[in-house]
């Protein structure tokens, strides 16, 4: 089986409600060593560390090793992550990202003449940039609103995404899905608590 | 079992967010089931500040970066490492330093592509640096496969040529393969593509040039390349730092062939090649191919190096493969005919059409690569860090930026004195960016930074001009871009005169009697003034100021009837909407403003820091601040910038009197009536429930009670008042009575409304007397019924119909799909299907009625029903969030999707791919209209709506904005069409439909008759009538020639909710009665 199907695979595994899975919170499966895990975690921040590489000037297939070393870096200290209070586990990765980056840069200039580059590289100025807010985060969180898709009933998701995603009343919603406002807050809270585990923003274990 | 005690504010505050752990949530999830009290918290204010909810809300947007290659393999390796780590895989420059390969050490790892990794090795004897190529593993598995190579390999390395990379040596060592070639310094075309985005002509052409050199050589030799391609280019340079091509990989595409066959394109975790250079017949036939497909492929690479990406860039793999075989790519922007040519001869279809042979591109490309390419020590010594230095001379002085083609002289002007850019010629366009002229010349694809700096020696002003990229700098006093021997474009720097005062000119046409007192104009007069102003910053504005405003008694009355006490009271006087009075605003100082009518003022004059007025009939104003109103258009000048202000030319024109005013009633039969008067005066000053119109009618008074019209409406645009008087009776008699007034501008009509049981009562205030009413009642002709109307289950809320109407897809509110066959007048249900989703959001059906697109809420992707049995599916390709306005192209290749965020995209039929994309409707959280969309008859235009309230008008193919109409109230519901011929555009508002012009980005007129709110417009197929349904329970038919209503399509129970208009022109409805009918073509 190819690892991409292998991957695809892992989701369906894992998102079906017939299997409460131990593991729903990413920072626990990634301390358990859990293999689905640590693919649903390179799935998920995978094109975002890329993006944040590519954005910072990196050529394509220098982005893609440099992702490979931070997830090294990933693999390696993720069992001693802990989140600060005001921190989260994106933020983390962005550290580890933006020490990698610059590693990369500190070698280039120390390279000044390796094919594929004529320029002496300069580390960019925008590095420190907080990395919030781009369109690769937003579709980091898109990604994984697919994911968890599977977890939940159809009328559940309908309540979320127009409440929380399109902001529609909530009393319209409420009237379409035949549902009480309390119930829309109910999924909504569930919905949103799937999500930051996805996403391994579970903080409050 | 609940708690029955409320959670703490910050836990409820945790859960709306889903920031509590699992056993906690539920625990208050219990409660707040049943909790009207904690309801009404979580509805509470703050509710969404949330980061992620925020994050949720952002439009979804492409991230470009993570669609690339590199991106899906940097995940698919990440996701091997926690075993893989230590892998062969894995090989960094560390690993390689310790590596030798035969007789050759590698030094470091310096690419990886599909056919193995290249290091930079030394030969360990000689100790020259070369560079190696390690074939990957599985290239070679077969022994056949293997001599091939070899055998390849060695007719490589017997080509010895100055455009082709020397191939010395080609060995095995420890079961892997490899090559050893010269050593290089510099990088291959596409990066250098990447990093200096596209070429200028003269040196794409030499590069191309270089390479068909280097690839002749090949042929003669009888090998074909097979894989030509911007990476297989490889640039570097001689001695003297001219850059030199060198064409890479001979040899090796059968490598690829190779696998490709056994293993078929995507072997797990392959990198695959891309097919955006592939000749047509390689992809049809790859073994078969001669060289006439490197000249295809070396085409595709010219059009890389002019374009900076590929012919079919964007597209998938299987789309790019389709595309070689069948479409034209776009030229290259800014790309001379004979260049073209040459290109599209490189890059014919068939084989028989390219050129004979290499040798002949390079010599056609002579002449274009003419201009020796600059000398490389240029781009070397290109200082980066000059961007960062730039100058700030001027940076405070030009405050603006603005783009826009250059024609005719423009003057750009600073307290130093102007920039004049003189040119007829439509390809230049400027900016001003932070003092700096920024010229483009779209023709030549360069840019120019022009500057004025100060000689030091003798303080003289001098024009900088600067080539961004190509560190072209002079002084000089006069710049000139020639195209042949013409002068396309000059520009200089004029120096300020030594302080003149520039005098306030005047040209004022005062209409005084001789005692001085004002003349009153003819009431239908309009006065027309230009007023120039230049301010300090260098900012000219030429205005037309329209005065509209009746002018009556003396100037000084008026003057003095017109001092307010507050700004705000200026603003609400000067009533924008309407057309709006030409006034400039005189801030005296103290609070208060002194309105002007711009035609009467004689002077500006800038005294002191202050401003003096000097009016038409003497008067003199001083003040601080000038503010014109035009329009909408409302500005203020500060006095400390204004330079002078000029009353250019003072305009009073008298519209023609109107012809023969008429007034025409007419009732249908059995109360026939027809009047034709004479004139007639309406006189009455207070107007209401029960009172009468005091008509004067060809000598005779009419006073028609205001309490047998069942309804009376009066509305206003652009100087057209209209009255509408529904006379009683029901729908049987329904009709419009409209006295319509035709173009009085400057009639004074104010009202106000109210609803009292059930009636509209009006008080209409004229202080004027006109003629040219006329009176007409509309709408007699209602075309018949054809056919029977179908039954739904439910209210009918979606309809999409093919071109020829044969098949129309309904939506039921019990979310029931319907298709419906019409065969000219009878209904026949072919299914219907009972959708598992709460929500439809769009629907759409290609024109031919073969293929289906449904937007579901809450799902990412579109779905598609089988035209034949109704099964639903979800569709894979073309992921749209949250979309809702869906429609096909009139050719059905393509469609158009907008959602909720304002994202609009143009998508390929078959395969979602996006073609094009429309920004601009992208708005933040709030109430967010549907979207709509719709296309012209050719496909070249289209029409939207969507976040942001406005409507918008483009050009498809390349997704330029063509017009935009004024943002609308984000309250309304508005509906919208596109003209056929996409000139014309209809929008509804509450009751009425608005006719744009989308050339000139003005409203015509407007169709009123409806008695309560538009739910769609369409246009006839000819564009000559239009369809709008209404809440009314009716369709009206208009003709847009006359503005008048044509018809009533009276038949429906309830509001009708949805319509389409079939290619004969007959009209589809359906509505919350259940039913779907459809009309005859109107005549």
């Amino acid at each position: 089986m190819s690892t991409r199907n292998f991957v695809k695979d892992a989701f369906v595994i894992l998102g079906s409600e017939s299997h409460p899975s131990t593991s729903s919170s990413l920072l626990g499966g990634l301390r358990a060593h859990d293999r689905h895990a640590w693919n649903r975690l390179v799935e998920l921040y995978g094109p975002l560390i890329y993006s944040w590489c590519r954005g910072r000037g990196l050529q394509s297939a220098d982005a893609a090793d440099v992702v490979q070393e931070v997830f090294r870096s990933v693999a390696r200290g993720v069992q001693d992550f802990r989140p600060a209070p005001t921190g989260s586990f994106r933020g983390w990765l962005w550290t580890i990202a933006r020490n990698r980056i610059l590693d990369f840069f500190r070698r280039r200039q120390r390279e000044p003449n390796a094919l594929g580059g004529e320029r002496v590289a300069e580390i960019p100025e925008r590095l420190e940039d907080s990395e919030q807010g781009s369109s690769a985060a937003g579709n980091l969180v898109r990604r994984a609103l697919a994911m968890i898709r599977p977890d939940f009933s159809e009328t559940t998701w309908q309540a979320f995404w127009r409440v929380v995603m399109e902001d529609q009343p909530t009393k319209d919603v409420a009237r379409d899905l035949a549902m009480t406002v309390n119930a829309l807050y109910i999924a909504k809270s569930r919905i949103l608590r799937r999500l930051r585990e996805a996403l391994g923003e579970d903080c409050l274990e | 079992m609940p708690t029955l005690t409320c959670p703490r504010a910050d836990r409820l505050l945790a859960f709306r967010t889903g920031q509590l752990n699992r056993r906690d949530l539920e625990e208050v999830a219990a409660h707040v089931e049943t909790c009207a009290v904690c309801v009404t918290v979580l509805e509470g204010e703050g509710a969404d500040q949330d980061a992620l909810v925020q994050e949720l809300r952002q439009a979804p947007s492409r991230d470009e970066f993570a669609e690339e290659t590199d991106c899906r393999r940097a995940v698919v390796q990440a996701a091997a490492l926690p075993e893989g780590d230590d892998t062969a895989d894995g090989r960094t420059p560390a690993d390689a330093e310790a590596t030798s390969l035969g007789k050759y050490q590698l030094l470091e790892k310096i690419g990886q592509g599909g056919m193995g990794a290249v290091f930079k090795a030394v030969h360990t004897l000689l100790k020259r640096t070369v560079a190696v190529k390690v074939l990957a593993p599985h290239r070679l598995t077969d022994p056949r496969a293997v001599t091939r190579f070899r055998r390849e390999i060695e007719a490589a390395g017997r080509l010895d040529h100055p455009h082709i990379v020397r191939t010395s040596d080609a060995d095995e060592a420890d079961g892997q393969h490899f090559l050893v070639m010269e050593w290089l310094g510099g990088q291959d075309l596409y990066k250098y593509v990447c990093e200096q985005g596209p070429l200028s002509t003269a040196r794409a052409c030499d590069f191309i040039r270089q390479a068909a050199l280097g690839l002749q050589c090949a042929h003669e030799h009888g090998m074909v390349h097979r894989d030509v391609k911007p990476s297989n280019l490889f640039r570097t340079t001689d001695a003297h730092g001219k850059p030199i091509i060198k064409v890479l990989d001979l040899g090796l595409a059968l490598l690829h062939d190779n696998v490709d066959v056994e293993k078929g394109l995507t072997g797990a975790g392959q990198v695959m090649g891309t097919f955006d250079y592939i000749a047509p017949e390689q992809a049809l036939e790859s073994h078969a191919v001669d060289s006439r497909a490197d000249i295809y492929s070396l085409g595709c690479t010219l059009y890389f190096l002019l374009a900076g990406k590929a012919p079919f860039h964007g597209r998938t793999e299987a789309q790019k493969l389709l595309a070689h075989q069948l479409e034209t790519p776009p030229a290259p922007p800014g790309v001379s005919h004979e260049v073209l040519d040459v290109l599209n001869k490189m890059m014919a279809k068939s084989p028989a059409q390219r050129f004979g042979s290499m040798g002949d591109i390079a010599k056609r490309l002579e002449r274009f690569a003419g201009v020796p390419s600059a000398p490389e020590t240029v781009t070397k010594e290109m200082p980066r860090r000059r961007s960062r230095r730039r100058t700030i001379l001027l940076a405070a002085l030009v405050l603006f930026a603005l783009t826009a083609a250059v024609f005719g002289v423009i003057r750009f002007t600073t307290p130093e004195g102007d920039y004049v850019i003189d040119t007829d010629d439509p390809d230049f366009a400027f900016s001003v960016r932070k003092g700096t002229i920024v010229l483009e010349d779209r023709n030549q694809k360069r840019t120019y930074n022009l500057k004025v700096i100060q000689k030091t020696d003798d303080g003289e002003w001098t024009l900088e001009v600067r080539e961004p990229g190509n560190d072209l700098a002079m002084k000089t006093d006069a710049f000139t871009i020639k195209r042949g021997e013409t002068v396309a474009l000059k520009a200089w720097f004029e120096r300020k005169q030594a302080d003149v005062r520039i005098p306030l000119a005047a040209k004022p046409t005062p209409h005084v009697d001789p005692k001085g007192k004002e003349v009153p104009q003819p009431t239908n007069a309009r006065s027309v003034v230009f007023l120039e102003i230049t301010t300090k910053l260098g900012v000219q504005v030429r205005v037309e100021v329209v005065d509209y405003r009746l002018f009556e008694g003396t100037t000084n009355t008026y003057l003095r009837s017109l001092v307010s006490t507050a700004a705000a009271d200026f603003w609400k006087e000067a009533e924008p909407h309407d057309g709006g009075p030409g006034r400039l605003g005189l801030d005296l100082g103290t609070g208060l403003y002194l309105l002007i009518p711009v035609r009467q003022v004689k002077t500006i004059e800038a005294l002191d820091k202050q401003h003096v007025l000097t009016l038409a009939d003497g008067t003199r104003q001083q003040g601080k601040l000038v503010t014109t109103a035009v329009g909408k258009d409302k500005r203020s000048w500060n006095l400390a910038e204004v330079k002078s202000a000029t009353v250019l030319a003072q305009d009073f024109v008298t519209p023609a009197p109107t012809a023969s005013p008429k007034m025409r009633l007419t009732i249908p039969a059995p109360h026939s009536l027809d009047l034709r008067l004479a004139s007639y005066q309406v006189q009455s000053a207070g107007l209401g429930f029960g009172q009468k119109i005091k008509m004067t009618v060809n000598g005779e008074t009419l006073t028609p009670d205001l309490s047998d019209f069942d309804k009376v409406s009066v509305s206003s645009s652009k100087g057209q008042w209209h009255i509408g008087l529904t006379p009683p009776g029901g729908k049987e008699t329904a009709g419009n009575w409209e006295i319509r007034h035709p173009s009085s501008g400057f009639a004074r009509w104010s009202l106000a409304g109210a609803m009292r049981n059930g009636w509209q009562v009006l008080i209409v205030y004229s202080n004027v007397s006109t003629t040219g009413f006329t009176l007409e009642k509309l709408g007699a002709r209602v075309p018949p019924i054809v056919g029977t109307s179908a039954e739904h289950s439910d209210i009918v809320t979606h309809l999409a119909c093919s071109r020829d109407g044969s098949k129309i897809l309904t939506y039921t509110s019990d979310q029931v799909l319907w298709l419906w066959e019409l065969d000219q007048a009878t209904f026949k249900l072919a299914w219907k299907t009972k959708l598992q989703h709460p929500m439809l959001r769009g629907i759409a059906l290609d024109p031919a009625g073969r293929v289906t697109l449904l937007a579901l809420a809450g799902s990412s992707n579109l779905y598609q029903a089988d035209l034949q049995t109704g099964e639903v599916s979800e569709r894979r390709k073309g992921r749209h969030d949250g979309s809702s306005g869906l429609v096909f192209s009139p050719d059905g290749r393509r469609y158009l999707v907008a959602d909720f965020y304002g994202g609009v995209s143009l998508r390929d039929a078959l395969e979602g791919e996006v073609l094009r994309q429309f920004p601009g409707h992208t708005a933040g959280p709030g109430v967010r209209p549907a979207p709509q969309v719709c296309f012209s008859q050719d496909g070249e235009r289209i029409l939207t709506s969507g976040a942001d309230h406005t409507v918008r008008l483009w050009n498809s193919t390349n997704a330029q904005e063509l017009n935009k109409l004024p943002a609308f109230a984000s309250t309304k519901k508005r509906f919208i069409a596109l003209a056929p011929d996409g000139k014309h555009a209809l929008v509804s508002q509450d009751s009425g439909v608005q006719i744009w012009d989308l050339t000139t980005g003005k409203s015509g007129a407007s169709l009123h008759g409806h008695k309560d709110h538009v739910t769609a417009v369409a246009y006839g197929p000819d564009g000559a009538w239009a369809v709008s349904a209404s809440q009314d329970k009716t369709l009206r038919i208009w003709d847009l020639g006359t503005g008048k209503e044509l018809a009533s399509l009276e038949g429906h129970a309830d509001d009708v909710t949805c319509l389409a208009v079939t290619s004969d022109g007959r009209i589809v409805s359906a509505s919350r009665d259940k039913t779907l009918r459809v009309w005859a073509a109107p005549k």
